[in-house]
């Protein structure tokens, strides 16, 4: 189960709103490489991962990406409060707006809305554990392009903490992969998959 | 947000932040000694640290709650900007 705390995991504290640079950060809550899709890839991997290591960093990255999907949807919501219908139509933020208001949804900066066809949940490690790798480094390349369109230190910040989030991340798999593959026939890392062929793992 | 409240909450973050990103190294490596002393020693501090928040400011989570009333509802969400 999981418990609510009462703070973020990194301040944000945006006091400019910009209804245009909330268009593009939305993508990192409910876009192709975003947080709410982290957090259920990792979560969803863990019931079959056969090694204790590997199911607490599953378990606990999953945890922080929900951490961060918070902190996501805190940039989104200070950067469109108190908009008026003027500053929505100067921004280009009509099409959100029709759809959602003010109100926090998870879309793609295209506007295409969150899919689970985002992740998977393949049901070997190996293959899973390759795909948790590739997923920071794309989150990671998401967060280089949003700091390329982003002036606002106040929204930069919070940013900049996000993407050092996803290096850990990809450390923390990298040391997974070899905990898998330790595990693993070191003549061929495909011999069996530990999460299905019984007896093995 | 007042001056003391936000370095408190600053302060609260990192210390959680510590022990979180400990924590996710000790998964990787769980026979690393030094890194489980640091771990316990991160969360005594911010235990403390947690209870002066708690204490002028409100609870952060229901392990926190002590008032005699319901003021989880009242406290401002973590996601209101407050200049």
């Amino acid at each position: 189960m999981w418990s609510y705390e009462k703070k973020l995991q990194y301040p944000v504290k945006i006091k400019n709103p910009n209804p245009a640079l909330a268009k593009v950060i939305i993508t990192q809550f409910g876009g192709p490489d975003g947080e709410l899709g982290a957090s259920m890839r990792y979560l969803s991997q863990r019931y079959s991962m056969p090694y204790g290591e590997v199911v607490g960093i599953l378990s606990d990255v999953g945890t922080e990406e929900l951490a961060h999907l918070e902190m996501v949807s805190a940039i989104v919501h200070q950067l469109t409060r108190n908009m008026t219908i003027e500053q929505i139509k100067e921004s280009g933020f009509e099409p959100y707006f029709v759809d959602h208001t003010a109100g926090i949804y998870p879309v793609a900066a295209s506007g295409v809305p969150f899919s689970a066809m985002a992740f998977q949940s393949k049901g070997d490690a190996i293959t899973d554990i390759m795909e948790d790798l590739a997923a920071e480094q794309k989150a990671r390349t998401t967060y280089d392009n949003i700091l390329r369109l982003v002036d606002d230190p106040d929204v930069r910040d919070p940013i900049k903490f996000l993407r050092q989030r996803e290096l850990v991340h990809f450390q923390r798999f990298g040391e997974a992969l070899r905990i898998c593959q330790d595990n693993l026939d070191s003549k061929n890392f495909y011999a069996f998959n530990p999460e299905f062929d019984k007896g093995r793992k | 947000m007042n001056k003391e409240k936000e370095k408190l909450m600053k302060m609260l973050q990192a210390m959680d932040f510590a022990i979180y990103e400990t924590a996710l190294f000790l998964d990787a490596n769980p026979k690393n000694k030094r890194a489980l002393d640091y771990f316990k020693k991160a969360r005594e501090m911010r235990d403390q640290i947690r209870e002066q928040y708690v204490e002028k400011y409100g609870a952060v989570n229901f392990g926190t709650i002590h008032g005699e009333s319901w003021d989880w509802v009242e406290t401002p969400w973590p996601w209101q900007y407050e200049g």
